[in-house]
């Protein structure tokens, strides 16, 4: 999958949807944006790693924050440094849930990407 | 070594694939029973983790639907592991959920059938042989 789909490409088009409903009163500030961008190529590495499936993008409107969701087989993390573990520390929260097919969603929420203008 | 174990012949029936995974299993079988047998005393720190692990697994899904339980000593006497189940596990105290990660030696998160996802932190060194 990742050979063809990165995070980040469906974490810009949501990103880039919701600055525009957002806009005039906040705007994208451009460093978050980039650390967000980082994240995005953890979650490919993770992808990489668990032979992820797709990619799930949601803004909330009101708290502003941003959920990505790796729909991939499972987990199974025997170190105790793992790139997984780096990033759940970043995000706001982090989870996991059965997904529609019946695959493991592995979710993260990281902090929003806009200031007030 | 190699002609010991003979890598380059390779399975041509179902009951040779059947016979070699008796074996396999056998075997391992027979280890960690000669493991489980030899005298050990309990090793209190890596309990206590175990606990903290799950005290710490249960205060964090209070509230929500998820079930926290623990195994001490299974599959063997010196490994134990702590378990979580629920539709939608979701972590917000990062560090102490970090903190668990740390202390065990394995950890992984899978989808069940019935819907749920189930989350196994898996401990070693529960006991310490002296002989």
């Amino acid at each position: 999958m990742s050979s063809f789909v990165k995070c980040f490409d469906a974490v810009s088009m949501v990103v880039e949807e919701a600055t525009n409903q957002f806009s005039p009163l906040w705007k994208l500030d451009k460093e978050k944006y980039r650390i967000l961008e980082q994240y995005c190529q953890v979650i490919d590495g993770l992808s990489d790693e668990f032979d992820g499936i797709s990619y799930d993008v949601e803004v909330d409107d009101i708290a502003m924050t941003i959920a990505v969701t790796l729909e991939c087989q499972d987990i199974n993390i025997q170190q105790q440094s793992h790139k997984y573990y780096a990033l759940a520390q970043r995000a706001i929260t982090f989870g996991f849930s059965t997904s529609e097919d019946g695959n493991l969603n592995v979710k993260f929420v990281f902090p929003s990407v806009w200031n007030k203008v | 070594m190699s002609k010991e174990f003979n890598f380059d012949e390779e399975f041509t029936t179902d009951e040779e694939v059947e016979a070699m995974l008796d074996t396999v299993v056998t075997t391992v079988g027979n280890e960690a029973v000669i493991e489980d047998n030899r005298t050990a005393v309990i090793n209190p720190y890596k309990i206590q983790q175990v606990l903290y692990t799950y005290k710490v697994l249960k205060y964090l899904t209070k509230g929500t639907d998820a079930k926290v339980s623990y195994e001490l000593h299974s599959p063997f006497k010196s490994m134990g592991s702590v378990t979580i189940t629920g539709k939608n596990l979701i972590f917000r105290k990062t560090e102490w959920f970090m903190k668990a990660v740390e202390l065990s030696a394995n950890f992984e998160v899978y989808p069940k059938t019935n819907g749920t996802v189930e989350m196994n932190f898996t401990f070693h060194g529960l006991t310490k042989p002296i002989d």
